[in-house]
């Protein structure tokens, strides 16, 4: 016994109201419902639809659609974790990582300058703020392989940007405790926490880049069904 | 150790190995063509498929395709060249276990 449109929508209304909240698992259970309702129905034709239901529901056991829906949440998340953890090591292999121990030199140094001269912060900021706008800019347009380049450079700048950013503020937080240090104690553990924020925070980017382009696509083919 | 947990601890193996004899399968028909292999011995339950289905696709063992077929949407899916040899790898160290088990079951006693 087929089931009409209508009846299949029925059935979707029911699976909704148990709370799913991935598409696509509602669109599987579904599948899956539909399928074995019509063979129960073929079986049974005295049931009811709701009784069907009921019978097949059953069959996914004591804590029904729940256990299917908590196994894809625990897939994603280990996904988005081996994903993490494939980025992480990644940075160490490529020219980002390389690009990073550029940046972070040259800002080792400029630090040195700032440290005696704390005006120059100012300045410092204004150009992380210049190139983080630029960042915006470019990544509207289309380029080419030397823009590219400039854009990764200029991303790169961001992210570092970024990755001082708390350091900074946690610098701040213990300003009175660290100005007892001296400065080039200072200077080393802003430099190691800069570090993991900017390794931190490039991977992030990756990652957070990787899931909005897969799960788009993964999700957009219901739309277009 | 009851009849669901040998099959629990072998549902990859024989999802891969279905899928290896044919292109692609929903999650309804794999439970159907066990049914159907096993003369009605072996139910698959959808709370131990669905997991096992998503798990491997995350691994990349498996990848899923979309289409609607009868007013309704129908998840299908299919080895990957990993799952392949995944598929492979896995009947392999299912046929040992079985013939260490096997041999094992056989022992007379003194």
């Amino acid at each position: 016994m087929k089931l009409t449109k209508e009846q299949i929508a029925e059935i979707k209304g029911w699976i909704s109201k148990k709370g799913f909240t991935e598409i696509d698992l509602q669109y599987e259970i579904l599948d899956h419902m539909v399928c074995a309702m019509e063979e129960l129905l073929e079986k049974k034709p005295s049931l009811t639809l709701r009784e069907a239901f009921d019978q097949v529901h059953a069959g996914f056991g004591i804590f029904g659609f729940l256990s299917v829906e908590e196994s894809m949440q625990k897939n994603l998340s280990r996904q988005i974790w081996a994903r993490f953890k494939k980025e992480l090591k990644n940075l160490f292999f490529t020219d980002d990582f390389i690009l990073v121990a550029l940046v972070a030199a040259i800002l080792y140094f400029t630090a040195q300058v700032l440290a005696q001269h704390a005006a120059y912060w100012f300045i410092f900021l204004s150009l992380l703020s210049f190139f983080g706008n630029g960042w915006y800019l470019l990544k509207s347009q289309k380029m080419t392989l030397k823009q590219a380049w400039r854009y990764k450079y200029v991303k790169v700048l961001n992210e570092v940007g970024f990755g001082l950013y708390i350091p900074m503020q946690i610098l701040i937080q213990f300003q009175m405790r660290l100005l007892a240090l001296p400065v080039s104690y200072q200077l080393g553990i802003l430099g190691s926490l800069a570090f993991v924020f900017i390794i931190y925070s490039l991977a992030c980017t990756r990652v957070a880049r990787w899931a909005f382009e897969h799960y788009g696509a993964h999700y957009l083919r219901y739309g277009q069904l | 150790m009851s009849d669901k947990h040998i099959l629990k601890g072998s549902l990859q193996a024989i999802i891969l190995q279905l899928l290896t004899e044919q292109d692609r399968m929903y999650g309804y028909e794999i439970t159907q063509k066990v049914k159907q292999l096993t003369a009605n011995e072996l139910h698959l339950t959808e709370g131990a498929l669905y997991p096992a289905l998503h798990k491997l696709e995350s691994e990349g063992f498996l990848e899923a395709e979309v289409e609607v077929v009868e007013n309704r949407v129908r998840k299908y899916y299919k080895l990957t060249s990993e799952g392949k040899t995944e598929a492979a790898n896995k009947a392999l160290a299912l046929l040992e276990s079985f013939r260490q088990i096997t041999q094992l079951l056989q022992i007379k006693p003194l």
